[in-house]
Protein backbone atom coordinates (compact mmCIF):
# COMPACT_ATOMS: atom_id res chain seq x y z
CA UNK A 1 0.00 0.00 0.00
CA UNK A 2 2.87 1.91 0.84
CA UNK A 3 4.66 1.53 -2.30
CA UNK A 4 1.71 2.13 -4.37
CA UNK A 5 1.17 5.55 -2.69
CA UNK A 6 4.66 6.61 -3.23
CA UNK A 7 4.61 5.37 -7.18
CA UNK A 8 1.25 7.22 -7.72
CA UNK A 9 2.57 10.64 -5.72
CA UNK A 10 5.93 10.02 -8.31
CA UNK A 11 3.56 9.56 -11.32
CA UNK A 12 1.87 12.49 -10.65
CA UNK A 13 4.59 14.78 -10.04
CA UNK A 14 6.11 13.56 -13.09
CA UNK A 15 3.13 14.58 -15.24
CA UNK A 16 3.03 17.99 -13.46
CA UNK A 17 6.59 18.61 -14.12
CA UNK A 18 6.35 17.56 -17.65
CA UNK A 19 2.96 19.56 -17.96
CA UNK A 20 4.46 22.86 -16.56
CA UNK A 21 8.08 22.38 -18.62
CA UNK A 22 6.19 22.41 -21.98
CA UNK A 23 3.64 24.83 -21.17
CA UNK A 24 7.09 27.18 -20.70
CA UNK A 25 8.72 26.26 -23.67
CA UNK A 26 5.75 26.92 -26.20
CA UNK A 27 5.21 30.00 -24.61
CA UNK A 28 5.51 33.27 -26.88
CA UNK A 29 7.36 35.92 -26.12
CA UNK A 30 6.10 38.36 -23.76
CA UNK A 31 3.84 40.64 -25.13
CA UNK A 32 4.34 39.52 -28.54
CA UNK A 33 1.17 37.08 -29.65
CA UNK A 34 0.96 37.68 -33.13
CA UNK A 35 3.39 38.23 -36.40
CA UNK A 36 1.91 41.89 -35.94
CA UNK A 37 3.30 42.56 -32.51
CA UNK A 38 6.64 41.93 -33.19
CA UNK A 39 9.19 44.86 -32.44
CA UNK A 40 11.91 44.46 -34.23
CA UNK A 41 15.09 46.89 -34.36
CA UNK A 42 15.15 49.40 -36.64
CA UNK A 43 17.12 48.14 -40.43
CA UNK A 44 16.38 44.74 -39.28
CA UNK A 45 15.22 42.86 -42.60
CA UNK A 46 13.50 39.55 -41.66
CA UNK A 47 16.58 37.98 -43.98
CA UNK A 48 16.88 34.21 -44.02
CA UNK A 49 20.34 34.57 -45.55
CA UNK A 50 23.35 36.02 -45.32
CA UNK A 51 26.16 37.09 -47.53
CA UNK A 52 29.71 36.31 -46.76
CA UNK A 53 32.82 37.47 -48.41
CA UNK A 54 34.97 34.43 -49.15
CA UNK A 55 38.61 35.39 -49.95
CA UNK A 56 41.98 33.77 -51.04
CA UNK A 57 45.16 35.90 -50.50
CA UNK A 58 47.81 36.52 -53.09
CA UNK A 59 50.39 34.04 -52.61
CA UNK A 60 54.17 36.06 -53.42
CA UNK A 61 56.26 33.86 -55.48
CA UNK A 62 53.42 31.65 -56.47
CA UNK A 63 52.80 30.58 -60.40
CA UNK A 64 51.38 32.81 -62.22
CA UNK A 65 49.16 30.55 -64.46
CA UNK A 66 45.64 29.17 -62.69
CA UNK A 67 46.00 25.84 -61.32
CA UNK A 68 44.43 25.52 -58.35
CA UNK A 69 40.50 24.57 -57.85
CA UNK A 70 39.36 25.24 -54.93
CA UNK A 71 35.73 24.32 -53.19
CA UNK A 72 33.96 25.96 -50.44
CA UNK A 73 31.15 23.33 -49.05
CA UNK A 74 27.84 23.61 -46.09
CA UNK A 75 27.78 20.79 -43.72
CA UNK A 76 25.55 18.99 -45.89
CA UNK A 77 28.00 18.82 -48.40
CA UNK A 78 26.58 20.82 -51.04
CA UNK A 79 29.08 22.77 -53.23
CA UNK A 80 28.34 26.14 -52.54
CA UNK A 81 31.44 27.49 -54.33
CA UNK A 82 33.82 26.02 -56.90
CA UNK A 83 36.69 28.30 -58.55
CA UNK A 84 39.90 28.25 -60.17
CA UNK A 85 42.19 29.78 -58.32
CA UNK A 86 45.18 31.61 -59.75
CA UNK A 87 47.80 31.65 -56.45
CA UNK A 88 49.46 34.47 -57.42
CA UNK A 89 46.43 37.00 -57.77
CA UNK A 90 43.94 35.52 -55.06
CA UNK A 91 40.37 35.77 -55.14
CA UNK A 92 37.81 37.67 -53.33
CA UNK A 93 33.67 36.43 -53.88
CA UNK A 94 30.63 37.59 -52.36
CA UNK A 95 28.68 33.97 -51.40
CA UNK A 96 24.97 33.40 -49.98
CA UNK A 97 24.53 31.42 -46.99
CA UNK A 98 21.53 30.73 -44.79
CA UNK A 99 21.80 33.21 -41.91
CA UNK A 100 21.70 30.29 -39.60
CA UNK A 101 25.37 28.50 -41.04
CA UNK A 102 28.56 28.27 -38.38
CA UNK A 103 30.62 27.16 -40.55
CA UNK A 104 32.07 26.33 -44.28
CA UNK A 105 34.31 23.86 -45.35
CA UNK A 106 37.21 24.65 -47.61
CA UNK A 107 38.63 21.95 -49.64
CA UNK A 108 41.92 22.49 -52.06
CA UNK A 109 43.18 20.85 -54.84
CA UNK A 110 44.37 17.69 -53.44
CA UNK A 111 41.58 16.99 -51.17
CA UNK A 112 42.34 18.04 -47.86
CA UNK A 113 39.69 20.06 -46.18
CA UNK A 114 39.52 22.41 -43.49
CA UNK A 115 36.49 23.69 -41.44
CA UNK A 116 36.27 27.67 -40.99
CA UNK A 117 34.26 29.27 -38.44
CA UNK A 118 31.68 31.97 -39.86
CA UNK A 119 32.67 34.74 -36.91
CA UNK A 120 31.90 37.97 -39.11
CA UNK A 121 31.08 38.29 -42.95
CA UNK A 122 34.70 37.60 -43.82
CA UNK A 123 36.66 34.62 -43.90
CA UNK A 124 39.96 34.20 -45.47
CA UNK A 125 40.35 30.63 -47.09
CA UNK A 126 44.68 30.59 -46.59
CA UNK B 1 48.22 -3.43 -68.48
CA UNK B 2 50.95 -1.22 -67.20
CA UNK B 3 49.88 1.63 -69.18
CA UNK B 4 46.09 0.63 -67.63
CA UNK B 5 47.82 1.14 -64.24
CA UNK B 6 49.42 4.43 -65.34
CA UNK B 7 46.50 6.04 -65.99
CA UNK B 8 44.22 4.69 -62.68
CA UNK B 9 46.81 6.34 -60.81
CA UNK B 10 46.34 9.66 -61.80
CA UNK B 11 43.94 11.11 -58.82
CA UNK B 12 43.94 14.51 -59.83
CA UNK B 13 45.31 16.06 -62.70
CA UNK B 14 46.97 19.53 -63.20
CA UNK B 15 45.22 21.69 -65.54
CA UNK B 16 47.31 21.41 -69.05
CA UNK B 17 47.24 19.87 -72.23
CA UNK B 18 50.92 20.39 -72.67
CA UNK B 19 53.39 18.17 -72.66
CA UNK B 20 56.08 20.54 -70.61
CA UNK B 21 53.49 20.92 -67.58
CA UNK B 22 53.08 16.97 -67.50
CA UNK B 23 52.68 15.31 -64.01
CA UNK B 24 55.41 13.12 -63.14
CA UNK B 25 54.60 9.74 -63.34
CA UNK B 26 56.65 6.91 -63.27
CA UNK B 27 56.55 3.09 -63.11
CA UNK B 28 59.51 1.79 -62.11
CA UNK B 29 58.45 -2.11 -63.74
CA UNK B 30 59.83 -0.90 -66.80
CA UNK B 31 62.79 1.13 -66.03
CA UNK B 32 66.25 1.07 -64.34
CA UNK B 33 66.89 4.22 -64.70
CA UNK B 34 67.91 5.41 -61.12
CA UNK B 35 70.50 7.74 -60.50
CA UNK B 36 72.61 6.32 -57.94
CA UNK B 37 75.63 8.07 -54.72
CA UNK B 38 77.57 7.21 -52.60
CA UNK B 39 76.58 7.68 -49.58
CA UNK B 40 73.21 8.77 -47.84
CA UNK B 41 72.21 11.58 -49.77
CA UNK B 42 70.42 13.50 -47.27
CA UNK B 43 71.38 16.95 -46.64
CA UNK B 44 74.14 16.51 -49.50
CA UNK B 45 72.49 19.90 -51.51
CA UNK B 46 74.78 19.49 -54.36
CA UNK B 47 73.32 16.48 -55.21
CA UNK B 48 70.23 16.66 -54.33
CA UNK B 49 69.77 20.25 -55.86
CA UNK B 50 72.33 20.05 -58.96
CA UNK B 51 72.77 16.51 -59.92
CA UNK B 52 71.18 14.62 -62.56
CA UNK B 53 67.50 16.94 -61.81
CA UNK B 54 65.79 14.91 -63.93
CA UNK B 55 66.25 11.25 -62.47
CA UNK B 56 65.26 9.29 -59.42
CA UNK B 57 68.10 9.73 -56.82
CA UNK B 58 68.80 6.82 -54.41
CA UNK B 59 72.12 6.00 -52.36
CA UNK B 60 74.40 3.00 -52.46
CA UNK B 61 73.70 1.54 -49.01
CA UNK B 62 70.13 2.87 -47.83
CA UNK B 63 68.85 3.18 -51.43
CA UNK B 64 66.52 1.27 -53.21
CA UNK B 65 67.22 -1.31 -56.38
CA UNK B 66 65.27 -2.13 -58.96
CA UNK B 67 64.72 -5.71 -59.03
CA UNK B 68 63.05 -6.88 -62.70
CA UNK B 69 62.08 -10.27 -60.51
CA UNK B 70 59.49 -8.44 -58.24
CA UNK B 71 58.75 -5.34 -60.82
CA UNK B 72 59.93 -2.74 -59.16
CA UNK B 73 61.88 -1.05 -56.17
CA UNK B 74 63.07 -3.02 -53.52
CA UNK B 75 65.42 -2.30 -50.21
CA UNK B 76 69.01 -1.54 -50.81
CA UNK B 77 71.29 -3.47 -48.72
CA UNK B 78 70.50 -2.49 -45.34
CA UNK B 79 67.33 -4.96 -45.88
CA UNK B 80 65.27 -2.51 -44.12
CA UNK B 81 64.89 0.81 -45.89
CA UNK B 82 64.16 1.31 -49.52
CA UNK B 83 64.55 4.99 -49.78
CA UNK B 84 64.33 7.58 -52.89
CA UNK B 85 63.82 10.84 -54.52
CA UNK B 86 62.07 11.48 -57.12
CA UNK B 87 63.26 13.96 -59.99
CA UNK B 88 63.17 17.86 -59.72
CA UNK B 89 59.38 18.81 -59.65
CA UNK B 90 57.96 22.23 -59.90
CA UNK B 91 55.06 22.14 -57.84
CA UNK B 92 52.32 24.68 -58.16
CA UNK B 93 50.58 24.94 -54.71
CA UNK B 94 49.22 21.53 -52.89
CA UNK B 95 50.09 18.33 -54.81
CA UNK B 96 49.72 14.68 -53.89
CA UNK B 97 51.88 11.78 -53.90
CA UNK B 98 51.00 8.43 -54.90
CA UNK B 99 52.11 5.11 -54.39
CA UNK B 100 51.41 1.91 -56.07
CA UNK B 101 53.11 -1.32 -54.11
CA UNK B 102 52.77 -4.93 -52.91
CA UNK B 103 53.65 -5.81 -49.18
CA UNK B 104 52.78 -8.85 -47.24
CA UNK B 105 52.99 -7.22 -44.02
CA UNK B 106 53.06 -3.82 -42.32
CA UNK B 107 55.16 -0.52 -43.06
CA UNK B 108 55.50 3.13 -42.77
CA UNK B 109 56.71 5.32 -45.23
CA UNK B 110 58.34 8.56 -44.09
CA UNK B 111 58.27 11.48 -46.56
CA UNK B 112 58.71 14.97 -46.57
CA UNK B 113 60.05 17.80 -49.40
CA UNK B 114 63.54 19.27 -50.31
CA UNK B 115 63.40 22.93 -51.84
CA UNK B 116 65.88 22.48 -54.29
CA UNK B 117 65.92 26.84 -53.99
CA UNK B 118 67.37 27.00 -50.70
CA UNK B 119 68.26 23.42 -49.47
CA UNK B 120 65.08 23.05 -46.97
CA UNK B 121 63.15 20.45 -45.92
CA UNK B 122 59.59 20.42 -44.72
CA UNK B 123 56.33 18.74 -43.83
CA UNK B 124 57.50 15.21 -42.57
CA UNK B 125 54.64 12.76 -42.59
CA UNK B 126 54.82 9.21 -42.40
CA UNK B 127 52.12 7.07 -43.35
CA UNK B 128 51.19 3.34 -42.25
CA UNK B 129 50.08 1.02 -44.73
CA UNK B 130 49.40 -2.35 -44.71
CA UNK B 131 50.05 -6.00 -46.68
CA UNK B 132 48.47 -5.66 -49.93
CA UNK B 133 48.66 -9.32 -52.22
CA UNK B 134 48.15 -7.39 -55.59
CA UNK B 135 49.23 -3.98 -55.99
CA UNK B 136 47.80 -1.08 -54.35
CA UNK B 137 47.80 2.90 -54.79
CA UNK B 138 47.90 4.77 -51.34
CA UNK B 139 48.70 8.60 -50.82
CA UNK B 140 51.80 8.96 -48.82
CA UNK B 141 52.12 12.65 -48.75
CA UNK B 142 50.22 15.59 -49.03
CA UNK B 143 51.50 18.72 -48.83
CA UNK B 144 50.11 22.52 -48.14
CA UNK B 145 50.21 25.33 -49.99
CA UNK B 146 53.88 25.53 -51.64
CA UNK B 147 55.18 26.42 -54.81
CA UNK B 148 58.97 26.15 -56.20
CA UNK B 149 61.24 23.33 -57.18
CA UNK B 150 60.84 20.41 -55.17
CA UNK B 151 62.05 16.60 -54.95
CA UNK B 152 59.39 14.10 -52.63
CA UNK B 153 61.69 12.38 -50.42
CA UNK B 154 60.28 8.43 -49.95
CA UNK B 155 61.40 6.26 -47.45
CA UNK B 156 59.35 3.02 -46.69
CA UNK B 157 61.03 1.61 -43.42
CA UNK B 158 60.66 -1.85 -42.47
CA UNK B 159 60.52 -2.73 -46.70
CA UNK B 160 62.68 -5.87 -46.32
CA UNK B 161 60.54 -7.52 -43.40
CA UNK B 162 57.03 -6.97 -45.26
CA UNK B 163 58.59 -7.54 -48.48
CA UNK B 164 57.36 -4.34 -49.95
CA UNK B 165 58.04 -3.71 -53.76
CA UNK B 166 57.05 -0.22 -55.17
CA UNK B 167 55.92 -0.64 -58.29
CA UNK B 168 55.54 3.27 -59.56
CA UNK B 169 54.72 7.01 -58.18
CA UNK B 170 52.83 9.41 -59.17
CA UNK B 171 53.04 13.31 -58.11
CA UNK B 172 49.84 15.41 -59.24
CA UNK B 173 49.54 19.04 -59.55
CA UNK B 174 53.12 18.93 -59.49
CA UNK B 175 54.74 20.08 -62.82
CA UNK B 176 57.54 17.64 -64.52
CA UNK B 177 59.86 18.61 -67.56
CA UNK B 178 62.25 16.09 -68.49
CA UNK B 179 65.74 17.08 -69.29
CA UNK B 180 67.38 17.71 -71.94
CA UNK B 181 70.20 15.61 -70.84
CA UNK B 182 71.03 12.60 -68.18
CA UNK B 183 68.18 10.66 -66.78
CA UNK B 184 64.99 11.07 -68.43
CA UNK B 185 62.27 9.78 -66.58
CA UNK B 186 59.01 9.82 -68.67
CA UNK B 187 56.12 12.28 -67.83
CA UNK B 188 53.00 10.74 -67.32
CA UNK B 189 49.87 11.51 -69.43
CA UNK B 190 48.06 14.51 -69.79
CA UNK B 191 44.64 14.18 -68.72
CA UNK B 192 41.39 13.40 -70.44
CA UNK B 193 39.83 16.78 -71.53
CA UNK B 194 36.83 15.58 -73.76
CA UNK B 195 35.50 18.93 -73.89
CA UNK B 196 39.41 20.70 -74.45
CA UNK B 197 37.87 23.32 -72.56
CA UNK B 198 41.10 22.95 -70.74
CA UNK B 199 39.80 21.52 -67.43
CA UNK B 200 40.39 17.80 -66.58
CA UNK B 201 37.28 15.58 -67.11
CA UNK B 202 37.79 14.28 -63.29
CA UNK B 203 37.83 17.80 -62.31
CA UNK B 204 35.06 19.10 -65.11
CA UNK B 205 31.43 19.33 -63.74
CA UNK B 206 30.78 19.28 -67.31
CA UNK B 207 32.97 17.31 -68.97
CA UNK B 208 31.34 17.42 -72.55
CA UNK B 209 30.23 21.43 -72.47
CA UNK B 210 33.39 23.54 -73.14
CA UNK B 211 31.45 25.95 -72.00
CA UNK B 212 30.99 24.88 -68.35
CA UNK B 213 33.27 24.06 -66.09
CA UNK B 214 32.25 24.36 -62.39
CA UNK B 215 29.04 23.88 -60.86
CA UNK B 216 28.34 26.02 -57.49
CA UNK B 217 25.16 25.91 -56.01
CA UNK B 218 22.85 27.57 -53.44
CA UNK B 219 20.93 24.89 -52.47
CA UNK B 220 17.08 24.47 -51.50
CA UNK B 221 15.30 27.48 -50.20
CA UNK B 222 11.39 29.02 -49.77
CA UNK B 223 10.34 32.02 -50.09
CA UNK B 224 7.41 32.36 -48.33
CA UNK B 225 4.49 35.60 -49.11
CA UNK B 226 1.95 37.34 -47.81
CA UNK B 227 -0.36 38.58 -50.96
CA UNK B 228 -2.27 41.40 -49.95
CA UNK B 229 0.64 44.44 -50.42
CA UNK B 230 0.16 47.05 -49.46
CA UNK B 231 -2.37 45.99 -46.77
CA UNK B 232 -2.01 43.33 -44.03
CA UNK B 233 -3.21 39.96 -44.05
CA UNK B 234 -2.99 37.24 -41.85
CA UNK B 235 0.56 36.42 -41.39
CA UNK B 236 0.25 32.75 -42.34
CA UNK B 237 3.26 33.25 -45.30
CA UNK B 238 1.56 30.79 -46.85
CA UNK B 239 -0.19 32.77 -49.77
CA UNK B 240 2.68 31.85 -51.92
CA UNK B 241 5.57 29.19 -50.82
CA UNK B 242 8.15 28.81 -53.78
CA UNK B 243 10.82 26.53 -53.05
CA UNK B 244 14.26 26.63 -55.18
CA UNK B 245 17.71 25.92 -55.63
CA UNK B 246 19.86 28.23 -57.97
CA UNK B 247 23.25 26.48 -59.81
CA UNK B 248 25.93 28.68 -61.43
CA UNK B 249 28.05 27.29 -63.67
CA UNK B 250 30.95 28.85 -64.89
CA UNK B 251 33.63 27.91 -67.94
CA UNK B 252 36.45 26.95 -67.69
CA UNK B 253 38.25 31.01 -67.20
CA UNK B 254 35.70 31.20 -64.66
CA UNK B 255 33.28 33.47 -66.74
CA UNK B 256 29.84 33.10 -65.42
CA UNK B 257 27.85 31.34 -68.46
CA UNK B 258 24.55 29.85 -67.24
CA UNK B 259 22.19 30.22 -64.44
CA UNK B 260 20.02 26.90 -63.27
CA UNK B 261 17.00 27.17 -61.42
CA UNK B 262 14.62 24.52 -59.95
CA UNK B 263 11.59 25.89 -58.50
CA UNK B 264 8.55 24.60 -57.22
CA UNK B 265 5.18 25.61 -55.86
CA UNK B 266 5.12 24.22 -52.25
CA UNK B 267 2.24 25.77 -51.06
CA UNK B 268 -0.68 28.69 -52.75
CA UNK B 269 -3.10 29.63 -50.39
CA UNK B 270 -4.60 32.31 -51.88
CA UNK B 271 -7.39 33.45 -54.35
CA UNK B 272 -5.45 35.71 -56.28
CA UNK B 273 -3.44 33.98 -58.52
CA UNK B 274 0.58 34.88 -58.27
CA UNK B 275 3.98 34.52 -60.76
CA UNK B 276 7.19 34.47 -59.91
CA UNK B 277 10.46 35.74 -60.94
CA UNK B 278 13.89 36.88 -60.37
CA UNK B 279 15.63 40.26 -61.03
CA UNK B 280 19.59 39.88 -61.68
CA UNK B 281 20.70 42.99 -60.14
CA UNK B 282 23.39 44.73 -61.92
CA UNK B 283 22.81 42.63 -65.02
CA UNK B 284 21.46 44.26 -68.23
CA UNK B 285 19.68 42.02 -70.31
CA UNK B 286 21.57 42.78 -72.96
CA UNK B 287 23.97 40.35 -71.31
CA UNK B 288 21.50 37.45 -71.59
CA UNK B 289 21.43 35.30 -74.50
CA UNK B 290 18.57 32.83 -73.59
CA UNK B 291 16.14 31.99 -71.01
CA UNK B 292 14.65 28.47 -71.74
CA UNK B 293 11.81 26.61 -68.97
CA UNK B 294 9.93 29.70 -67.69
CA UNK B 295 6.06 28.22 -67.53
CA UNK B 296 4.53 31.75 -69.16
CA UNK B 297 0.41 31.48 -70.04
CA UNK B 298 -1.21 34.13 -69.14
CA UNK B 299 0.43 37.04 -71.12
CA UNK B 300 1.61 38.80 -67.79
CA UNK B 301 4.76 40.34 -69.14
CA UNK B 302 5.62 41.01 -72.31
CA UNK B 303 8.73 39.21 -73.27
CA UNK B 304 12.03 39.65 -75.17
CA UNK B 305 13.24 37.76 -77.83
CA UNK B 306 16.03 36.75 -74.61
CA UNK B 307 13.74 35.55 -72.31
CA UNK B 308 13.85 38.28 -70.44
CA UNK B 309 11.11 40.69 -69.55
CA UNK B 310 11.38 44.01 -71.76
CA UNK B 311 11.16 47.12 -70.43
CA UNK B 312 13.48 46.52 -67.60
CA UNK B 313 16.59 47.88 -66.77
CA UNK B 314 18.21 45.05 -65.20
CA UNK B 315 17.40 41.36 -66.02
CA UNK B 316 14.29 40.13 -65.22
CA UNK B 317 13.45 36.67 -65.47
CA UNK B 318 9.87 34.62 -65.42
CA UNK B 319 9.64 31.79 -63.16
CA UNK B 320 6.25 31.16 -63.82
CA UNK B 321 3.00 33.96 -64.12
CA UNK B 322 0.44 31.97 -62.61
CA UNK B 323 0.97 29.44 -60.06
CA UNK B 324 -2.24 27.56 -61.33
CA UNK B 325 -0.41 26.39 -64.08
CA UNK B 326 2.57 24.33 -62.24
CA UNK B 327 0.53 22.63 -59.81
CA UNK B 328 -1.75 19.81 -59.32
CA UNK B 329 -4.08 20.64 -57.04
CA UNK B 330 -6.08 17.74 -55.33
CA UNK B 331 -8.99 20.10 -54.41
CA UNK B 332 -10.32 22.89 -53.15
CA UNK B 333 -8.73 26.54 -53.75
CA UNK B 334 -6.10 26.70 -51.59
CA UNK B 335 -2.97 24.80 -52.39
CA UNK B 336 -1.02 22.41 -49.38
CA UNK B 337 -2.30 25.07 -47.00
CA UNK B 338 -4.85 23.02 -45.55
CA UNK B 339 -4.66 19.74 -43.46
CA UNK B 340 -7.78 18.54 -44.30
CA UNK B 341 -7.75 18.84 -47.99
CA UNK B 342 -6.03 16.34 -49.50
CA UNK B 343 -2.10 17.03 -50.68
CA UNK B 344 -0.91 18.20 -54.30
CA UNK B 345 2.06 18.20 -55.65
CA UNK B 346 4.00 20.99 -57.60
CA UNK B 347 5.73 20.75 -61.06
CA UNK B 348 9.65 21.08 -61.10
CA UNK B 349 10.69 23.65 -63.19
CA UNK B 350 13.92 24.46 -64.32
CA UNK B 351 14.85 27.69 -66.06
CA UNK B 352 18.13 27.78 -67.57
CA UNK B 353 19.75 30.94 -68.59
CA UNK B 354 23.02 31.75 -70.55
CA UNK B 355 24.98 34.93 -70.03
CA UNK B 356 27.01 35.76 -72.68
CA UNK B 357 30.43 35.09 -72.92
CA UNK B 358 31.28 38.79 -73.78
CA UNK B 359 29.75 40.18 -71.00
CA UNK B 360 32.82 38.78 -68.67
CA UNK B 361 30.16 38.23 -65.76
CA UNK B 362 31.28 36.23 -63.13
CA UNK B 363 29.67 34.47 -59.96
CA UNK B 364 29.90 37.25 -57.79
CA UNK B 365 27.81 39.22 -60.34
CA UNK B 366 24.94 37.70 -59.19
CA UNK B 367 22.38 39.47 -56.96
CA UNK B 368 19.20 37.83 -56.83
CA UNK B 369 16.04 39.84 -56.05
CA UNK B 370 13.04 37.43 -56.42
CA UNK B 371 9.60 38.66 -55.93
CA UNK B 372 5.75 37.77 -56.80
CA UNK B 373 3.59 39.35 -59.17
CA UNK B 374 0.28 39.37 -59.52
CA UNK B 375 -1.53 37.79 -62.38
CA UNK B 376 -4.04 40.11 -63.63
CA UNK B 377 -2.02 42.64 -62.22
CA UNK B 378 1.61 42.92 -62.90
CA UNK B 379 2.63 45.95 -61.61
CA UNK B 380 1.70 45.02 -57.76
CA UNK B 381 5.06 43.29 -56.69
CA UNK B 382 6.34 41.47 -53.30
CA UNK B 383 9.95 41.28 -52.92
CA UNK B 384 11.55 40.74 -49.16
CA UNK B 385 11.93 43.74 -47.25
CA UNK B 386 14.78 45.84 -48.43
CA UNK B 387 14.65 44.84 -51.51
CA UNK B 388 14.21 47.27 -54.71
CA UNK B 389 11.03 46.87 -57.00
CA UNK B 390 11.53 46.20 -60.57
CA UNK B 391 11.26 49.27 -63.24
CA UNK B 392 7.51 48.00 -64.06
CA UNK B 393 6.38 47.98 -60.45
CA UNK B 394 3.70 49.77 -59.64
CA UNK B 395 5.05 52.55 -57.70
CA UNK B 396 1.71 54.26 -55.95
CA UNK B 397 1.31 51.88 -54.23
CA UNK B 398 4.05 52.54 -51.75
CA UNK B 399 3.42 54.34 -48.69
CA UNK B 400 -0.15 53.29 -49.00
CA UNK B 401 -2.22 51.19 -46.28
CA UNK B 402 0.15 49.65 -44.26
CA UNK B 403 3.03 49.75 -46.25
CA UNK B 404 5.81 52.18 -45.32
CA UNK B 405 8.50 51.80 -47.79
CA UNK B 406 10.59 55.02 -48.33
CA UNK B 407 10.77 55.37 -52.26
CA UNK B 408 13.60 58.51 -51.40
CA UNK B 409 15.43 56.22 -49.49
CA UNK B 410 15.48 53.16 -50.96
CA UNK B 411 13.79 51.35 -47.90
CA UNK B 412 11.19 49.41 -49.64
CA UNK B 413 8.36 46.67 -48.39
CA UNK B 414 8.64 47.41 -45.09
CA UNK B 415 5.11 47.98 -43.31
CA UNK B 416 4.52 50.82 -40.58
CA UNK B 417 5.30 48.30 -38.19
CA UNK B 418 8.63 47.55 -39.36
CA UNK B 419 7.25 44.19 -41.14
CA UNK B 420 7.71 42.32 -44.20
CA UNK B 421 5.56 40.72 -46.77
CA UNK B 422 7.76 38.05 -47.78
CA UNK B 423 10.30 36.00 -46.37
CA UNK B 424 13.22 33.89 -47.43
CA UNK B 425 14.93 30.61 -45.08
CA UNK B 426 16.77 27.74 -45.99
CA UNK B 427 13.76 26.10 -43.95
CA UNK B 428 11.21 24.77 -45.61
CA UNK B 429 8.14 24.59 -43.05
CA UNK B 430 5.27 26.97 -43.30
CA UNK B 431 1.94 27.81 -41.77
CA UNK B 432 -1.25 25.49 -42.34
CA UNK B 433 -4.16 28.05 -43.59
CA UNK B 434 -4.86 31.63 -41.15
CA UNK B 435 -2.33 30.48 -39.10
CA UNK B 436 -0.26 33.07 -37.63
CA UNK B 437 3.33 32.32 -37.88
CA UNK B 438 4.16 33.00 -34.50
CA UNK B 439 2.10 30.37 -33.49
CA UNK B 440 3.98 27.64 -36.04
CA UNK B 441 7.59 29.09 -34.89
CA UNK B 442 7.85 29.66 -31.40
CA UNK B 443 11.51 31.10 -31.89
CA UNK B 444 10.45 33.64 -34.78
CA UNK B 445 9.56 37.04 -32.50
CA UNK B 446 12.90 36.63 -30.19
CA UNK B 447 14.60 36.40 -33.12
CA UNK B 448 13.34 39.01 -35.09
CA UNK B 449 13.44 41.20 -31.69
CA UNK B 450 16.23 40.45 -30.93
CA UNK B 451 17.70 41.97 -34.90
CA UNK B 452 18.59 38.00 -36.11
CA UNK B 453 21.13 37.55 -33.20
CA UNK B 454 18.97 34.68 -31.40
CA UNK B 455 17.57 31.70 -32.61
CA UNK B 456 19.29 32.11 -36.49
CA UNK B 457 17.88 28.48 -36.40
CA UNK B 458 13.91 29.29 -35.68
CA UNK B 459 13.06 27.79 -39.03
CA UNK B 460 15.15 25.31 -39.95
CA UNK B 461 15.27 24.33 -36.42
CA UNK B 462 12.68 20.58 -36.33
CA UNK B 463 12.31 20.78 -32.27
CA UNK B 464 8.58 20.30 -31.69
CA UNK B 465 7.61 22.22 -29.05
CA UNK B 466 10.30 23.91 -28.00
CA UNK B 467 11.02 25.45 -31.59
CA UNK B 468 7.53 24.89 -33.46
CA UNK B 469 4.26 23.82 -32.77
CA UNK B 470 3.99 21.16 -35.37
CA UNK B 471 0.07 21.22 -35.40
CA UNK B 472 0.07 24.41 -36.85
CA UNK B 473 2.89 23.59 -39.65
CA UNK B 474 1.34 22.30 -42.99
Amino acid sequence: MKRTLILSTLAVLALASCSKEEQQVISLPDNVSTFRKINAPDGFDFKGTKTITISLLAQSGAPSQPSTLIKVLDSKENVLLKYKVNPSEGFEIPLEVPASTKELIYEGVDGSRKTINISNNRITLN
Amino acid sequence: MKTLIKYALVIVSIISAHNSNAQLQFDFTNSTNLARHSGFPWGNTNVLSNSDPGCFISGTTYGAYYDANKDGLIPGSSGYYAIFWTPIVAVQGSYTATVEYTATGNFDIWSTIYNVANGSTGNAQVTQLGAAATKTVATIYINGATSGNFRQYVNVRNAGASNVTIHSITLTSATYTPPVSGCSVPTGPSCTDADSDGICDNLDDYPNDPAKAFSSTIPWMNWMYEDLFPAYGDFDFNDLVVSAEREAITDADNDLRFLKIKAVVMAAGAGSAQGWAVELKGINPGEVLSVSGSSLTDNVMIMGSNGTENGQTNAVIPVFDNFHSVINSAGGPFFNTKPSVPKGTGDTITIMIEFSKNSALVLGDLDYNFFSFRTDERGLEIHEMGYSPTDLADMTLFGTKQDASDVNSGDYYVSVDGLPWAMSSAGTAYPTEKTDMLESFLKLATWAQSGGALFQDWHTNTLDAAYRNAAKIY
